[in-house]
């Protein structure tokens, strides 16, 4: 199956997502994305950075530069308070909408329709 | 959490912001890099993971730019909200400390707020007369005209030099001419009502761009003989009259008997130049008249717009070129006729202007007593808020940081000065057109508007930062920030900002003494105006004008007879004690005219002195109290088909008879060949001042007897204890009786009409005094609070002053010696400053030099009282002082 490109709304919901479990810096989220998706999706990592930047533009995440063991300078980013309760309304949103999707696909006869009844 | 470790030279770029380029591509960086390292780990050699891993990146430049856009905003925006979170702070803090010293914000609010208040007062009457556009279009070229005499620098325009000038002028586009000195009765419709007129030639509301708000306006076309007869009304005549009746246009009104058709109504904007006019009418069907002859100047002021790049120099000789033509054309009439005209934007205020400009600068003089005096007390607050701000600075907070929160507090006090200042001069304005100021020129388009609200906010501010500024410098310096190092009291710094406020505080007085000495002379100067005499006895005098019209009283015979029969029925009423005829009141000559005198040697044509002429019946002089110096008054004889007789005016005689006597010499208007006849001199009167009370040399007046010269337009004067409405009452009815479509409508005395001669010169004196008084109060504040600031600083030392044995005498004298020092220097420069800035009163003087030595010393006198008063309580306190106390303490 090729990859889909992402609905924008789509990776910052993600992003929120992979930051909810503490300070990541961008390469670890790029991996974990890249990991759970199993190249669901095709995500140039460069627009990973952009969407970070954009959320921290927002407030939902904040970053800090830190010291990895090599002596490199990554930048971490972690969930703003504001970053976490859009995490929980926007995962609420999307798991409605994949639910709603998935059981249209899923019909294998046209419902009636109860428009009349309301 | 990952600890922070950034290189040196970063943080040191991070003084200056964050780099955001640099930030990104070490971001990026990392990023590939770590990728590349498992990449390689995973089994690729370097190249091919280097090349994977930027395929996977994308295009980072784009990328790059998107998230330092995202980056740039955020940190804008931080930066916002900082700049706000410092403001806010410094603001909670401003008002905390203004809170824990309420009579210091108190006193500094309310000084501010007088200051503010009368200067946007000041400020809203000089931007509505001086400084708003008029309501022409293009006002800039648009020129006022007049005729001038050798010695009449301006007289009005006579109807055909006006037409010859429109035909033969090279430097107007246009000119118009109008007379808003007419006056109409309007009949029909509910009570006869005297209404003021205008005649205006066909081009007049074109050329100065005004539009009808209802109809249209008059035009070339009705500005013709023979052509319907037409009225434009004003805005307010409509309203008033007529009840702002939207299809007035068509009506017929009767002006004066006649009828006219109104085909229009003028915005209420419109206004022109010594014209309140409520009806207009076309100037060309009456120009056959003789009033509006060649050698008449009928009240008509010509207006031109001058072609674009005409210089007013070149209009001058323009006119002049004109003149000379006509002198040369008609040698009778316009002997030594010259022309000239002046911008309009300068006509319009420029009775007013020297009184406004003088106000407008002593009120900036009172803000300015006003700002030393706040920037005072700022400094003895900072001086003892010295340590605050030491503890401050030691922890951390930067010189700039001390400096802006003292701004803010100085700033928010002058905002709130401020608004006290405009509820202050909103109320002040009303005060001030209450006061009546007199011939002030569009009194109705004063108020505090925005432009005046803007310009409280912005003196607010200014005042705000300039009086803050050097105590905030002072307090912020970095010895004053050590005093908390030196344990000491800090005595080092206050001994400075104690010179500085003393240096305030001398020009406080300056200033003081400078508004007290203005206020000195105006107000002799206007004890000498109203000092003068008339020249007549005012009291119990009441005056209506009559005006018959045109129309149902043609010929002089009729006009006289009514006069005759009204004089008679009013001077038979028992409360009358005598009543005479007018043509002009006292004060308020309206008719000059050149004079011959037989037997005198001749004078050059066009040069023949001016005199005032006035038309009166008999018993006038004795009504008035005029005395007669020599020979008779008028007598019922003195009429038309006798012999032509005068009266001259003393000053007339003196001037051209000397010592001999002019009874029984002969006079002609004109000169000696004009056609008129020789009317023989009768008597002498008394001077009467009726070129106005302010002449020094009275221009000289002939009185004519009204039988012989004849006129509708005529003031009644009755002489009567009764009041002057009871006499306007009885007048009304004796009018009525005798015609009852005469209105009345002017009713006054002459004890108002000198009022309100002297009323602007009375208002400009007012105001003064008020600013005069109020910097010599805040003066007064301002020394007080430096010489007991003073006297707190040196409790010491005047302590064991007084434990050596110092007397309480001693004590007092010495802190009033001081007193009197900061004055008597204030007084010397506020002394040489005002002697010389006298010469920018002289003008609005009358009868009182700018440096008058009276006025000089009554104020020195004055300021020096008041300075020992203001020194004497802390001087009392001082001696108060117990020394134990005062050692032990320190």
């Amino acid at each position: 199956m090729p990859p889909v490109d992402l609905l924008q709304g789509t990776l910052d919901v993600m992003l929120l997502k992979a930051l909810s479990w503490g300070p990541k810096h961008g390469h670890a989220v790029a991996r974990l994305i890249r990991d759970t998706s199993e190249g669901a999706f095709d995500v140039l990592d460069g627009s990973l950075y952009a969407a970070l930047h954009r959320l921290e533009e927002r407030g939902w995440v904040e970053s800090e530069w830190g010291h990895s063991d090599k002596g490199k300078r990554p930048k971490f980013y972690q969930l703003t308070s504001v970053g976490r309760q859009r995490l929980r309304s926007e995962a609420v949103i999307w798991q409605r909408y994949a639910a709603a999707v998935g059981k249209l696909l899923s019909l294998t006869t046209q419902p009636v329709s109860r428009g009349a009844e309301a | 959490m990952p600890k922070r470790k950034t290189p040196a030279w970063r943080r040191y770029l991070r003084f200056w912001g964050p780099d955001l380029g640099a930030d990104v591509s070490d971001e990026f960086r990392f990023h590939l890099d770590t990728d590349i390292e498992e990449l390689v780990a995973g089994g690729l050699s370097p190249a091919e993971a280097r090349a994977e891993a930027l395929r996977k990146f994308g295009d980072a430049s784009r990328f790059a730019r998107d998230c330092q856009a995202s980056d740039a905003r955020r940190a804008a925006r931080t930066r916002r909200s900082e700049a706000a979170d410092v403001l806010r702070q410094d603001l909670r803090q401003c008002i905390r400390s203004l809170y824990r010293q309420p009579a210091f914000a108190l006193i500094a609010v309310a000084t501010l707020g007088l200051g503010i208040g009368a200067n946007t007062a000041v400020f809203s009457v000089v931007n509505g007369v001086l400084l708003s556009p008029l309501a022409y279009r293009d006002p800039e070229r648009l020129v006022v005209l007049w005729e001038t005499l050798p010695d009449m620098p301006q007289i009005l325009v006579s109807y055909p030099n006006y037409l010859d000038w429109r035909k033969r002028n090279r430097t107007f586009e246009d000119i118009a001419i109008y007379n808003g000195f007419e006056s109409f009765n309007l009949t029909g419709e509910g009570e006869p009502e005297r209404v003021s007129g205008g005649l205006a030639s066909g081009n007049l509301f074109s050329l100065i761009g005004a539009e009808p708000a209802l109809g249209r306006l008059i035009g070339p076309g009705d500005d013709q003989l023979g052509a319907e007869p037409v009225a434009v009304l004003s805005d307010g005549l409509w309203r008033r009259r007529l009840g702002a009746d939207p299809k007035v246009v068509g009506r017929a009104i009767r002006l004066d008997g006649g009828s006219y058709q109104v085909v229009g109504v003028l915005q209420p904007r419109t206004r022109l130049e010594l014209a309140n006019v409520d009806v207009w009418i076309p100037i060309a069907p009456l120009a056959n008249t003789p009033r509006f002859s060649r050698a008449n100047h009928p009240g008509t002021i010509a207006l031109g717009r001058l072609k674009p790049e005409v210089s007013l120099a070149q209009m001058r000789a323009d006119l002049a070129r004109v003149a000379k033509q006509l002198q040369e054309e008609f040698p009778r009439e316009n002997a030594g006729v010259g022309a000239d005209g002046a911008p309009v934007t300068e006509i319009a205020s420029s009775g007013i202007k020297p009184a406004l400009l003088m106000l407008a600068g002593a009120v900036g003089l009172v803000l300015l007593v006003a700002c030393a005096n706040v920037a005072n007390l700022l400094l003895a607050r900072a001086a003892s808020r010295q340590k605050e701000f030491a503890l401050r600075s030691a922890m951390g907070a930067s010189k700039g940081r001390i400096l802006r929160q003292l701004l803010t507090e100085s700033v928010v006090l002058a905002l709130l000065g401020g608004a006290l200042g405009l509820a202050l001069a909103w109320g002040g304005v009303k005060l001030l057109l209450a006061l009546q100021p007199g011939n002030i020129p569009r009194l109705t388009e004063i108020g505090i508007d925005g432009t005046a609200l803007g310009f409280a906010v912005a003196i607010s501010l200014v005042t705000g930062i300039g009086f803050g500024l050097f105590p905030a410098l002072q307090a912020a310096r970095p010895a004053a920030l050590a005093a908390l190092r030196e344990e000491g009291r800090g005595a080092t710094g206050s001994r400075g900002s104690q010179r500085l406020r003393a240096g305030l505080t001398v020009a406080e007085v300056a200033i003081a003494l400078i508004l007290l000495v203005g206020a000195g002379l105006l107000v002799r100067s206007f004890a000498n105006l109203t000092r003068v005499d008339p020249g007549v006895d005012p009291r119990n005098i009441t005056a209506a004008l009559i005006r018959l019209p045109e129309l149902r009283y043609p010929e002089p015979t009729r006009q006289r007879a009514l006069f005759a029969e009204l004089m008679a029925r009013v001077q038979a009423e028992p409360e009358v004690e005598s009543a005479a005829l007018t043509s002009d009141l006292p004060l308020a000559s309206s008719w000059q005219s050149g004079a011959s005198f037989e037997g005198l040697p001749p004078v050059v044509a066009g040069r023949q002195p001016l005199l005032n002429g006035v038309i009166v019946s008999p018993g006038y002089f004795a009504t008035m109290v005029i005395p007669i110096i020599a020979g008779r008054d008028f007598t019922a004889e003195d009429r038309e088909g006798q012999v032509p007789v005068v009266i001259v005016s003393e000053s007339v005689a003196n001037r051209f008879f000397g010592s001999e006597s002019p009874v029984g010499r002969r006079m002609k208007l004109g000169p000696v060949d004009s056609p008129g006849p020789w009317a023989t001199i009768i008597a002498v009167v008394g001077e009467v001042k009726n070129d106005g009370l302010a002449t020094l040399t009275p221009r000289g007046s002939m009185y004519f007897p009204m039988a012989q010269q004849g006129g509708e337009t005529v003031w009644v004067v009755v002489r009567s204890e009764a009041p002057a409405a009871r006499v306007g009452a009885m007048f009304r009815r004796q009018v009525a009786t005798l015609d009852r479509e005469l209105p009345v409508t002017v009713l006054r005395t002459i004890d108002q009409l000198i009022g309100s001669s002297v009323a602007q010169p009375k208002f400009s004196t007012v105001m003064l005094v008020v600013f005069a008084g109020m910097a010599l109060i805040l003066a007064a504040v301002g020394l007080y609070g430096v010489i007991s600031y003073g006297v707190s600083q040196r409790t010491r030392e005047i302590g064991v002053r007084m434990a050596l044995g110092a007397q309480r005498k001693t004590v007092v004298a010495m802190v009033i010696a001081q007193a009197l020092v900061v004055t008597a220097v204030g007084i010397g420069i506020g002394a040489v400053l005002a002697l010389a800035g006298g010469r920018v009163m002289g003008g609005l003087l009358f009868g009182v030099k700018p440096a008058d030595p009276l006025v000089f010393l009554l104020v020195i006198l004055g300021l020096g009282t008041v300075a020992i008063l203001a020194a004497a309580v802390p001087a009392v306190r001082a001696s108060r002082i117990d020394p134990c106390d005062a050692i032990r303490e320190s």
